[in-house]
């Protein structure tokens, strides 16, 4: 599970399997597809984008990853 | 036989990831060579995941800017106390690590792994991320971290 929060705003969004900004690629492993706009708790009315458009983000990994020990 | 006891795998892996200094494992008359444990414990990216025996494609600061690759001073520090004590044979990170990007990742990222700080590192972990970060998502501004808890390791199926 991915934490992905707008560092401008409010704004965030929890992504993991399931979630519509996700895809499987060819090794059945998840990818964020992000767009960053569409964060579910969306961006506020005065949350200003950069001057190339875009919303900085801050990806967090909230549950456990890596592999066996 | 069956597996290994559990309490034992604690034991170990509690040795290994909590340590805070360098200690050597000798083995017996033919047990092979001796081990040196080098804390710290880094986390290195990958935009290839590793095996079991082959370490992955580490991200590299041409692809992902903001990200220092190599051995041993690549990656972030897991500190001084790498995992928590292990209990049912798992434990995880005790640190927040955190990487800006000042550039886009042209490059994703699909895995993680863990070495040691030896001159010539010692790689420990290895896996893949349960959401991978996919190519030219992360630009310049952008965080990318590794919440206190969310590298797990797990010992529980020796």
């Amino acid at each position: 599970m991915i934490h992905i929060a707008c560092q401008n705003c409010p704004a965030f969004d929890i992504v993991g399997p399931g979630h519509p900004a996700v895809t499987f690629d060819e090794k059945k492993q998840l990818h964020v597809l992000t767009d960053r706009t569409a964060l579910k708790h969306s961006h506020a009315d005065d949350c200003q984008p950069d001057a190339n458009g875009n919303y900085p983000l801050a990806f967090t990994f909230l549950a456990p990853v890596g592999g066996a020990a | 036989m069956g597996m290994t006891d559990q309490g034992l795998v604690n034991k170990i892996l509690s040795a290994l990831y909590t340590s805070s200094t360098t200690f050597t494992i000798t083995p017996g008359t033919g047990g092979g060579s001796a081990f040196t444990v080098t804390p710290p414990f880094r986390l290195h990216l990958y935009s290839t995941t590793g095996s079991e025996t082959t370490t992955g494609t580490e991200n590299v600061a041409g692809t992902s800017p903001g990200y220092t690759s190599g051995y041993p001073s690549g990656g972030l520090s897991l500190g001084s106390s790498a995992f928590g004590s292990f209990t049912s044979g798992a434990s995880s990170n005790g640190t927040l690590l955190t990487w800006t990007a000042t550039g886009t990742w042209t490059l994703g990222v699909a895995g993680i792994e863990v070495w040691d700080s030896a001159s010539t590192a010692v790689r420990y972990l290895w896996g893949p991320l349960s959401t991978a970060i996919g190519a030219s998502v992360v630009i310049s501004g952008d965080t990318i971290s590794f919440a206190i808890g969310a590298v797990g390791a797990s010992g529980a199926s020796w």
